[in-house]
This record gives C-alpha cells, sequence and structure tokens, in this order.
C-alpha cells in the first residue's frame, strides 16, 4: 500500500509541475518527455530495489541455517529485478525516438513532451508495483525453498508469473512512444 | 552427454566377508547403498545388533569432537585469510589415516580436557566469588577489628553504611545527636561510615538512613580483620591466575597434535557410517544381501573386486519403472562446468534429457554479452586459471571456476566485436599506447552505447531463437512416446506461427512464406486446444483461447532485453571509471598514482559486480524462459558410499584390512 501510494504521490507531483509549466508556456517539452523517460526507470527501479531487497532478507535468513542454499537463493532472489531492467528500456525507448543516439534532437512542443510523458506511465506504475508484490513472492518461495530445496525450480515459477504484468506494461508503453506523431 | 545409465545391483555374501565387502566398497566409491531389507518387504530382517557398536562409536565421535571444540575455543586456530573464507578442506595422506586409526590415546586425552574444563569452571565461578569479596571489604580495610563484630551488642546497634557524598554531612549532623559515627573511608561517591547507636534510638536511625540515600552493607558470614580477608583472597586469586595459565598450556600442548585429532575424528565418523550402513542389510544365518544402485560403467569392475574376496556373487538389473533412480550427469569436459547451471535448478529425472549441453550455447553467450568487456573477459580466463593453478581448489569447486573461465572466453570475443576494452581504456592511453585504441575499434562491429536499438534487437533475437528451440525440444520429447505424439501438434503450431508473426512483423522475405507460417501454425494451436477439450460445444472457444499463448511468449522474448541492460552497464560503469580516474590523473604530483589505483580498483569492483549479475541473469533466463518449456526436474544426486571426513578428504581412498579394525577395537 505504501508503494502505490508512493507512485501515485510521484504521479500527482509530476502532473502539478506539468500544469504549471502548460501555463507558463515555456516550451518544456522536451523537458517533459526527459522527465518521463527518467520516471520510466526511476519509478520501476524503485519497484525492483524493494522487490529485491525484500526476497534478499528471506534469503539471508535461510542462508543462515543453511549456507548450502544459497546458490538457488540468489536465483530467486534475483527474479524481482526484471522490472528496472523494463524500466530502463522503457526509458531506452523514449531516448531512441527523441534522437538522443543519433544526436539529432527534435524540438518538442509541450503537448508532445506530455504525451511521452503519459506514454512512460505505464511501465512506471506496473513496474512499480509488480516489483514489490514479486519480491512478496520470492520471498514465499525463498521459504519453501529452505524446506523443500528440490522445489525450488516451481518457487521460481510462481515468482516469474507476477512480472506478465510488467511485460504488459513495457509492451503498452513500447506501442505508446513507437506510436506518438512527432 | 546425458544422464549416467544405472544398474541395481544386488550383493550376496557369506557373513564373514561382510567387513572385507563394506571395506571395498568404501574404496571403489561406485555404489549407493538402499535399504535391502525394504526391498523385501521386511521378510527377511537384519538381526545383527549394532546398536551397541553404534552408540560405543557414537560416544567416541563426541568424545573427540568435544576435544576439537575445546581446543578450539581455548587455542582458535590460525589459518589464513583466503583458507578461512573458503574453507576448503585439507588432505589426508594414507600415512596419516593409518596413524588416526592406530590411536589409542585419545580417550586419556578427552578425559584431561574434560576435566581441565570443569576446573576452569570452577575457576571462573571461585574468581568471581574472591573479587566481589574484595570489592565489598576494600572500603573497610582500615577497621582493626574483626569484620564479625560489626553487628549488634545486647544495646545497641552497630551497623555499617555506605552513603552517598552529597548527604554525608547532612546525615551526620542529623545522626550526631544520638548516634556515633565515624568514618572508615570514602571515594568520590561515597563514604562509609560505622554507626553505633541504642536500640532505643534505631528507629530515628532508620528514619535518617532512608532520607540519606543510604544502604547498610552486610558482610555475610565472613570472619576476620578485613585487611586480612582481602590478603587472603588476592593471594588466592593469584593462584587461580597460576592454576588457569598452566590448564591453557596444557592446552597449547595438546594443541600441536589437533591435525592428528581431526584425523581420528573422520575416522571415527567414517567407522560409525560403516556400521550404520550395515544395518541396510538384510541377513541371515550365513548370508548377508546388499542392495544398491551403480552406474553402469562401475559395474564390471566392481563385480571383479567383489568376486576377488570371495563367496561373493553380484546380480546386475536394470531399474524399474517405478524405482527413484538416482541421477549423475556425464558431459563432455567443454560441457561440465554448465553442470553448475543446471544443478542450481535440480537434477533431471532419469528418463529426462539432460539439459546441460541445451542451455551451454545459450548461456555461453549470455553471459559473454551481458558482460561484453574484452579486459575482463581476460581477467576471468587469466583469473580463473591462476585459481585453479595455485589454490588448490577440490575438484567440485573447479567447475565454478571453469565455467567462469568459459563465460571469460565469451566476454572477450563479444567485448572485442563492441568495442568495449576496459570500458574505454584504450582512448585514454598515452601516445605510445594509442595503436591499440585503432586496432580495437578496427574489429568493432556495433557499439551498443551509441546503437542500443541494434543490440536490443540481437538480444531478442537471441530470445526468439532459444524460446523457439526450447518449444522444438519439447516436440521431440513428445514425439518419443506414442501417448504423447498428439500433444506434438500444438509445438508444431508454435513453431510455425512465432517465425511467421514475426515476418509478417518485420516485412522481410516472402509475405506468402509469413503468411502460411502464421496461419498455418495458428490453425494448429488452435486444434491442440480443441482436442483437449472434451466438451463438443466449447471445442472452438478452447482452441481460440490457446492462442492467448502467445502472450507468454512475447514476455518471455521480451524478458531476454535485459542481456542489452546489462552489457551497457558494464560498458557504462567502465567509461565512468575511466573518466574519474583522468579526473583524478590531473591532480599534481601524485595524480598518477591516483589514476593508476582508480582503474585498478573501479574495474576491479566492475568486473565482480557485473560478473554476478551476468551469472544470475543468464542463469534465469535458462530457467524460467527456456527449461520451462521441456524440464521437470525432481531427481536426486547420486550419492556413492565413500570415505567422507568433516575436516579431510582422502588423497587416495583409504584401503584397510580388518587385522587393524580389530586391533583399534581390542584397544578401546
Amino acid at each position: 500500500m505504501a508503494a502505490i501510494s508512493l507512485g501515485a504521490s510521484l504521479a500527482a507531483v509530476s502532473l502539478s509541475v506539468l500544469g504549471v509549466l502548460i501555463s507558463l508556456q515555456m516550451g518544456t517539452g522536451l523537458a517533459l518527455a526527459i522527465l518521463g523517460a527518467g520516471m520510466a526507470v526511476m519509478v520501476a527501479g524503485i519497484g525492483s530495489s524493494v522487490g529485491v531487497g525484500i526476497a534478499g532478507e528471506a534469503a539471508a535468513g535461510v542462508t543462515a541455517e543453511d549456507p548450502e542454499k544459497f546458490g538457488r537463493l540468489i536465483l530467486l532472489q534475483a527474479l524481482p529485478g526484471t522490472q528496472g531492467f523494463y524500466g530502463l528500456i522503457g526509458g531506452f525507448l523514449v531516448m531512441n525516438r527523441l534522437g538522443f543516439f543519433t544526436g539529432d534532437i527534435p524540438t518538442l512542443t509541450v503537448e508532445q513532451g506530455a504525451q511521452f510523458f503519459f506514454a512512460c506511465l505505464p511501465i512506471a506504475i506496473a513496474g512499480i508495483v509488480s516489483g514489490i508484490h514479486q519480491g512478496r513472492v520470492s520471498a514465499a518461495g525463498i521459504g519453501l525453498t529452505a524446506k523443500r530445496p528440490e522445489e525450488s525450480g516451481k518457487a521460481l515459477i510462481m515468482s516469474a508469473m507476477v512480472e506478465t504484468y510488467a511485460v504488459l506494461g513495457l509492451l503498452a508503453t513500447l506501442l505508446l512512444v513507437n506510436g506518438i506523431p512527432l | 552427454m546425458a544422464v549416467a545409465r544405472m544398474k541395481k545391483l544386488t550383493v550376496f555374501c557369506h557373513r564373514s566377508l561382510r567387513d572385507r565387502v563394506v571395506a571395498t566398497l568404501e574404496r571403489l566409491q561406485a555404489m549407493q547403498i538402499l535399504d535391502a531389507r525394504a526391498a523385501l518387504d521386511g521378510s527377511i530382517g537384519n538381526g545383527l545388533d549394532l546398536s551397541a557398536e553404534e552408540s560405543r562409536l557414537s560416544a567416541r565421535l563426541d568424545e573427540v569432537a568435544y576435544v576439537i571444540r575445546y581446543l578450539q575455543s581455548s587455542c582458535p586456530q590460525q589459518r589464513g585469510l583466503l583458507a578461512g573464507l573458503l574453507s576448503f578442506k585439507d588432505e589426508l595422506t594414507p600415512e596419516k589415516l593409518e596413524t588416526a586409526r592406530q590411536d589409542t590415546t585419545y580417550r586419556r586425552v578427552y578425559q584431561t580436557c574434560f576435566g581441565d574444563e570443569v576446573r576452569l569452571n570452577e575457576i571462573r565461578a571461585r574468581r568471581q566469588v574472591l573479587e566481589s569479596r574484595i570489592q565489598l571489604l576494600h572500603p573497610w580495610t582500615g577497621l582493626t577489628m574483626p569484620i564479625e563484630t560489626v553487628d549488634d551488642t545486647s544495646c545497641t546497634r552497630v551497623v555499617a553504611l555506605a552513603v552517598p557524598m552529597n548527604e554525608v554531612d547532612e546525615f551526620r549532623s542529623g545522626t550526631a545527636s544520638f548516634c556515633h559515627v565515624s568514618e572508615a573511608s570514602r571515594d568520590e561517591r561515597t563514604a562509609w561510615l560505622l554507626v553505633i547507636c541504642l536500640l532505643s534510638d534505631v528507629d530515628r536511625l532508620q528514619e535518617a538512613i532512608s532520607e540519606a540515600n543510604a544502604r547498610a552493607v552486610q558482610f555475610g558470614d565472613l570472619e576476620g580483620r578485613p585487611r586480612d580477608i582481602v590478603a587472603a583472597a588476592t593471594a588466592e586469586l593469584a593462584e587461580l591466575t597460576d592454576q588457569e595459565a598452566e590448564i591453557r598450556a596444557r592446552a597449547m600442548q595438546i594443541a600441536t597434535d589437533r591435525l592428528h585429532l581431526m584425523a581420528v575424528h573422520d575416522h571415527l565418523a567414517n567407522e560409525l557410517q560403516r556400521v550404520q550402513l550395515q544395518s541396510q542389510f538384510a541377513c541371515t544365518d550365513q548370508v548377508d544381501m546388499i542392495l544398491g544402485w551403480v552406474k553402469q560403467r562401475s559395474v564390471d569392475h566392481l563385480t571383479r573386486e567383489l568376486s576377488d574376496l570371495g563367496e561373493v556373487e553380484v546380480f546386475v538389473d536394470d531399474p524399474g519403472p517405478d524405482d527413484n533412480v538416482p541421477i549423475e550427469l556425464e558431459n563432455h569436459k567443454l560441457i561440465k562446468p554448465f553442470e553448475v547451471v543446471t544443478n542450481l535448478y535440480g537434477y533431471p529425472r532419469y528418463n529426462e534429457v539432460d539439459p546441460t549441453p541445451l542451455l551451454a550455447p545459450f548461456f555461453f553467450v549470455f553471459f559473454g554479452l551481458a558482460l561484453s568487456d574484452a579486459g575482463y573477459g581476460i581477467l576471468l580466463l587469466v583469473l580463473g586459471w591462476l585459481a585453479i593453478k595455485k589454490l588448490g581448489i577440490p575438484v567440485g569447486g573447479q567447475k565454478l571456476v571453469k565455467l567462469l573461465m568459459l563465460g571469460g572466453l565469451s566476454s572477450l570475443v563479444l567485448g572485442a566485436v563492441t568495442g568495449s576494452w576496459f570500458g574505454d581504456l584504450f582512448r585514454l592511453l598515452p601516445g605510445f599506447l594509442s595503436g591499440l585504441a585503432a586496432a580495437a575499434s578496427r574489429i568493432t562491429i556495433v557499439d551498443p552505447v551509441s546503437e542500443p536499438i541494434t543490440v536490443l534487437l540481437i538480444a531478442l533475437a537471441l530470445g526468439v531463437i532459444q524460446v523457439w528451440t526450447g518449444i522444438l525440444i519439447k516436440l521431440v520429447i513428445n514425439l518419443q512416446a506414442p501417448k504423447t505424439r498428439l500433444k506434438g501438434i500444438e509445438q508444431i503450431g508454435w513453431l510455425a506461427l512465432i517465425p511467421g508473426v514475426i515476418l509478417l512483423g518485420v516485412g522481410v522475405g516472402s509475405e506468402l512464406l509469413a503468411q502460411i507460417l502464421t496461419y498455418g501454425g495458428g490453425g494448429a494451436v488452435v486444434l491442440a486446444g480443441a482436442i483437449n477439450q472434451p466438451s463438443w460445444v466449447l471445442k472452438p472457444f478452447s482452441g481460440l483461447y490457446n492462442l492467448y499463448g502467445i502472450i507468454n511468449y512475447v514476455g518471455d522474448i521480451l524478458s531476454y532485453s535485459r542481456l542489452l541492460a546489462l552489457g551497457l552497464a558494464t560498458a557504462v560503469i567502465g567509461v565512468v571509471v575511466n573518466q574519474i580516474a583522468q579526473l583524478v590523473g590531473a591532480v599534481p604530483l601524485i595524480g598518477a598514482v591516483l589514476a593508476l589505483a582508480m582503474i585498478v580498483g573501479g574495474h576491479i569492483f566492475n568486473l565482480l559486480v557485473n560478473t554476478l549479475g551476468s551469472f544470475v541473469h543468464s542463469g534465469r533466463l535458462q530457467f524460467v524462459e527456456f527449461f520451462t518449456k521441456f524440464f521437470e526436474g525432481g531427481g536426486r544426486p547420486f550419492r556413492p558410499f565413500r570415505w567422507e571426513g568433516t575436516y579431510f578428504t582422502l588423497t587416495e581412498p583409504a584401503a584397510t584390512t580388518d587385522s587393524s579394525q580389530a586391533a583399534q577395537r581390542a584397544a578401546n
């Protein structure tokens, strides 16, 4: 719940900044687009950090009892890291579209900048929420592995199922970013 | 390239040969022992009363373990930093093992150590008593009368008080009229007073005491002048310290034999294991039956060795359909390191395919793509080679090191191709080495920092290939058993649909071919879904619903985008390290040294962090996107009966004769 409210407050702050800037008509389209790309990376990164952190705490506890299991546990801990990567890819897509890699950056209107900003929201929000929940499933899976080490594969699958929604978020961002008319 | 074939062996021997058979099995390390009695449904039991022997050995083992623990706490072993971190077992030569076997003195050592530890505890407790006694009497050493006289007489109350310094004057003035107060001593916080008053004034005194927050000092049963008591206690403390030193010296002396005692421990542990093993034999009056798993390739050798012992018969059977056969993987020596990855997930079942050679090429490429730095690749190769040669890592650990070396090779190749040598280090090198930068850029094909989308597409393409291969493997598995052949339709469908959709989307090549693949594949998937649905009304819906699986495949393929992210992370951190080194190098005088330190430290950090990340994520891709297509797992590993020590591994398998065993038992 704290995470959702964090994500929501971040979105609210950004929207109010947007509103102020629009009214000031300062031509900050590019800034908005960059904010969007940054948010995709940041917010999805928060999700992964929290998720991997939760799983890591569980893994440390299990390793204290049985250090032999460490290899499997590290794998389970790494699973919620996906959302961070997807956020980065989302950011990349925006940067690519804006020509950051070719050095040929167009001038954006405020509306276009806002379009890029909103296009980044799917991966950002889906990333933070699914990352945190995937972390909790991973932590539970680590508990499963502690009791039945040979079933760690099943724990892996359970955790990976949560990732589906981050994928959908990335897909939405990808389609939206590619569809924005420049 | 597979799961090792196993045979079920049944060994019958005359009971007189029991010890020699067990010794041979231990030496050959070839057989995993099963419970023979359970296999016979308990109709023939064991009849061996091993519990006495077992408890004897168990008790002896506990004694030696106690001694080792005691020595560890009184004289901790100094181990090198690396040895402590990696905790390898030392090696035990046959001579040292023989010495351990012949040892008969360890029981006496145990009794000495046990007595010493009890004495140490007594000393500790006594020391506490004496120290608190000294502390109690310390302020009263000025008192010339025996301490037991500080007690009420028939008419007076005599009491010793500890009064806080800030209350002393008030207390004295308050009680001056009805008490005689004399001061024994004082320190910064407390004054120690001897107070005498008439019994009739006890209540007033009590009031004054509580008002001053003073407390009465109790001397218990002590007798004699305080000064004398303190002197006696101090003398006894010194004696106790001497005794402690003596015990400690004795422990250090015993500790010189520590390694030998550890060998005795391991020897006893294995004797115990042998005895416990025998409880799994089925025994009649004359004959013992031993049941177990043996690798097919070891069967002949084992049979010959056992038959050489005398009246031993060995029967060989194939595993039954319900048997939970233990697993050992056999692979070519270049594939063997990748078993580390398979073992992280679990072992295959006996009749499953060994996924190791299947995942090997993918893991190899993914690791290289995720680390993608030629300099780090070289470092991994060199460090791995040094680790194997110099650190004496046991064979089990060598697989991981070799895997990292292979990963380093892949990173070297892919790093060269992406122009990443310790980040962009070659750009910074002084003039005469700048030729390296030119050479490096000549072999660069694509630079991920400037063309990330290209590398992303490459990573996704690799994902498509691996997912497609996984489906193909499942198809092959399904086709092999007649029952599952029909399920192959679904795999064929996906195998056609996925490339078809991609071709349509990308718009490359013949559109007709793409359409055939897409619609044909889609149709096969729908058909497969319909076949599985029993109700005729729902069949078309189930069929169409089956196409929903495309979302899962899209998710799988997108997951491979992490390879780009990981590769970029390595490159970018490398570039940043170099930039910081460049900045730092501008410092006058020591700039060059600082820059060098930054480069070495920064790149080593980058190497460690990104090697871990590359390993974990490359492995994760195998488990979640590849294995889920065809692999079930759940097998258990093959654990043959062998000599296993807590502290040691054997340099050569132990060869024993039962004569030395009998001598050992007689001595104990």
